[in-house]
């Protein structure tokens, strides 16, 4: 069903700009672990405490060694910009197969098969979906989490919340309607047993639902992330959060914000943030999900 | 109707109380210490214990729970004895996350319909490339990055005006003024501009201005006449920078998520044969727009709105925390940061309280306008 929906999706114009972000930022990092290793000593080009001694003051402005320039505190920009995307991409690809598993497992069983467990599992969804990721990753962060709270732990938070919150609801509300539909009683009548009607009939319906949903929920998780790091509640990991707030902050200490600073980090959320959302806008479009 | 109404407030209730208990129990376990924490440079070990053992903060969790619950409905939000902000600076952060929300919602709504009004009907169907793209850009675009934009150009604008009106911050007359009256008129002059923009949207937008709007103007303008105080006055204008500054960036925020959400409802709603009859019939681009498609799309509008209405509440922890907007959203940031469980559970109550205000007014409205949604 995956292959399939990325096959459709792979036909409309969002799916099209979607993937091709996404690619894009997944070459850019490969290229930036090749070169860290291969081209770029990593004292003056590590994205955290790279330091380039030879050129003074920072930051400076684009050059041949440093095409992006340098930031405030003497970072390679382009570096800092290549390897911001990993943290994200990780994140969001833990948080989307999370959020999917539960989401179809819980929603397909629970309502079709469980009916008496379902009115509590709607409720505490409900309850769930109460629970913002920006709020979760600073009560994470203000704790002594801050070095555990790694991209991929907090995709995880991110997937269960999303994938039991707003992602079980909607999966539900579907399953619910197919559940009434002709050829599921023709399936009862069959002898087909309910987890076979829910894993064979019902899942394939409701996946691009919850495909659409979890991809939308990512761009959000995305932009709860850079929150989270641009007010360095999330550790020593390469990422644009930072990226702007040194550079709003330390450059307005050296005489005013510098554009190639800014920039970088801002292309990378959009492209990021946007590419997820693009591929949830073409799935809902490619499988008539209006809600 | 009533019968929705409190089947709505008891399931509501429900999800509100299971969201508590997970915040209390994962801000209890998850953040350091408590809230008598920051009074160790002040205290001693010994009589941080002893404060400790009689406000109860050793009891089990859930018997902790429970108190604040009963505290709650005694109407004491932030019970515990000491505590770093007590019950009023909590509820009082409520309005003015209510003066930025409501206008930011209504000028998000009213400039999201624009790529689609601009859209001749027969081509409604059709995707919309540009503006989708646009849109999508504009969500996944970083608050402070918006307020870095726009934030120098609004000062630039307000030093302007400040010298130009002479405006000036008079403190000791302040104390005539209570802050209830300066936060009202905030509102007011907020609502007001927003209305006056949204009609201008539909004038251009050759759309039908209501009556009701223009009253309204015109009834904020009377109000302001009649209290011409002039330290009033200036109190509301240099309170409304920050508060246009916050307003840009959240209406930034939703707007990308509406517009892409009515490009796909209108454009599902022009495929309908009602709307073939009325182009058939002759009716024009706008009689079309505003009688049927509009009113069709409120409802399927509302689902997605009344869904998505937790993240608007995190984009208000993000947005007035970046602009330093004493709302709801900001003072969470900051008592989280300050291991202030107690304020912090306080507000989550909030939080959750007017997301379930707003979930069943959009029901409530959905259910008055379309008769079908009355009918099941």
């Amino acid at each position: 069903m995956i292959k399939y929906i990325i096959k459709s999706t792979y036909k409309t114009y969002h799916g099209k700009i979607g993937y091709f972000f996404l690619l894009l930022l997944i070459i850019g990092n490969l290229i930036h672990s090749w070169l860290l290793g291969n081209i770029w000593p990593e004292s003056i080009y590590d994205p955290i405490v790279g330091f380039d001694l030879q050129v003074f003051p920072h930051p400076t402005t684009p050059s041949k060694a440093h095409l992006l320039g340098t930031d405030p505190l003497g970072r390679d920009v382009l570096s800092m910009f290549l390897a911001g995307s990993g943290p994200l991409i990780k994140l969001s690809i833990f948080s989307f197969f999370i959020g999917i598993s539960i989401s179809l497992f819980l929603g397909t069983t629970i309502p079709f098969i469980f009916k008496r467990t379902d009115l509590i599992f709607k409720e505490i969804s409900s309850g769930l979906i109460l629970i913002s990721p920006p709020i979760i990753l600073l009560i994470l962060g203000t704790g002594d989490f801050t070095d555990t709270l790694t991209p991929s732990s907090v995709g995880i938070i991110y997937g269960i919340l999303s994938g039991l919150g707003v992602c079980y609801l909607v999966v539900r509300s579907a399953v619910i309607e197919i559940s009434n539909q002709e050829f599921i009683n023709a399936s009862k009548l069959l002898g087909g047993k309910n987890l076979y009607i829910a894993t064979r009939h019902i899942m394939p319906v409701v996946v691009p639902y919850a495909v659409s949903y979890m991809l939308a929920s990512t761009t959000y998780g995305i932009l709860a992330y850079g929150f989270a790091s641009f007010y360095g509640q999330v550790g020593w990991t390469p990422n644009w959060g930072m990226m702007i707030y040194d550079a709003i902050t330390y450059g307005s200490y050296l005489g005013g914000t510098n554009y190639w600073n800014l920039i970088p980090p801002t292309l990378g959320f959009t492209l990021c943030a946007s590419s997820f959302y693009f591929l949830s806008l073409s799935v809902k479009k490619q499988f008539g999900i209006s809600i | 109707m009533i019968k929705f109404i409190i089947r709505e407030i008891f399931s509501s209730l429900i999800s509100l109380f299971i969201f508590l208990l997970i915040m209390f129990y994962g801000i209890n376990l998850l953040i350091p210490g408590d809230f008598l924490t920051p009074l160790r440079l002040m205290m001693s070990q010994a009589e941080l214990d002893a404060l400790r053992e009689s406000l109860g903060v050793n009891d089990p969790l859930y018997q902790r729970y429970f108190r604040w619950i009963l505290g709650v409905f005694n109407g004491e939000i932030t019970t515990g004895g000491f505590r770093q902000r007590s019950g009023k600076d909590i509820t009082s952060t409520f309005f003015p996350t209510i003066q930025i929300l409501i206008p930011s919602f209504l000028l998000a709504f009213y400039i999201s319909r624009i790529p689609s009004i601009n859209t001749p009907i027969k081509k409604l169907h059709k995707n919309k490339i540009f503006s989708d793209t646009f849109a999508t850009f504009l969500i996944s675009l970083f608050p402070p990055i918006i307020l870095f934009l726009i934030g120098s150009k609004f000062d630039n604008l307000y030093l302007y005006l400040v010298s130009f009106f002479n405006i000036e911050k008079t403190p000791i007359s302040l104390l005539e003024i209570s802050e209830l009256k300066i936060n009202i008129f905030l509102f007011l002059l907020l609502l007001g501009i927003t209305i006056f923009i949204s009609s201008l949207i539909d004038l251009f937008t050759n759309l039908k201005i209501f009556i009701l709007k223009i009253s309204f103007i015109v009834f904020i303008f009377i109000i302001f006449i009649f209290n011409s105080d002039t330290i009033l006055f200036n109190e509301v204008a240099l309170l409304s920078k920050n508060a246009f500054k916050t307003i840009s960036i959240l209406t930034i925020f939703f707007i990308g998520e509406y517009v892409l959400l009515t490009n796909v409802i209108t454009q599902n709603i022009a495929r309908e044969p009602h709307i073939l009859t009325a182009r058939a019939l002759g009716y024009s681009n706008s009689k079309i727009f505003s009688k049927h498609i509009i009113r069709n799309s409120f409802g399927p509008f509302a689902t997605r709105i009344g869904l998505g209405l937790p993240f608007t509440i995190a984009s208000l922890v993000i947005v007035e925390s970046t602009t330093n907007w004493n709302g709801m959203g900001s003072l969470l940031y900051q008592t989280i940061l300050n291991q202030d469980s107690n304020a912090a559970m306080g507000l989550f109550l909030l939080l959750a309280l007017l997301t379930i205000i707003l979930r069943i007014t959009i029901s409530l409205i959905q259910m008055i306008i379309d008769p079908r949604v009355r009918a099941k």
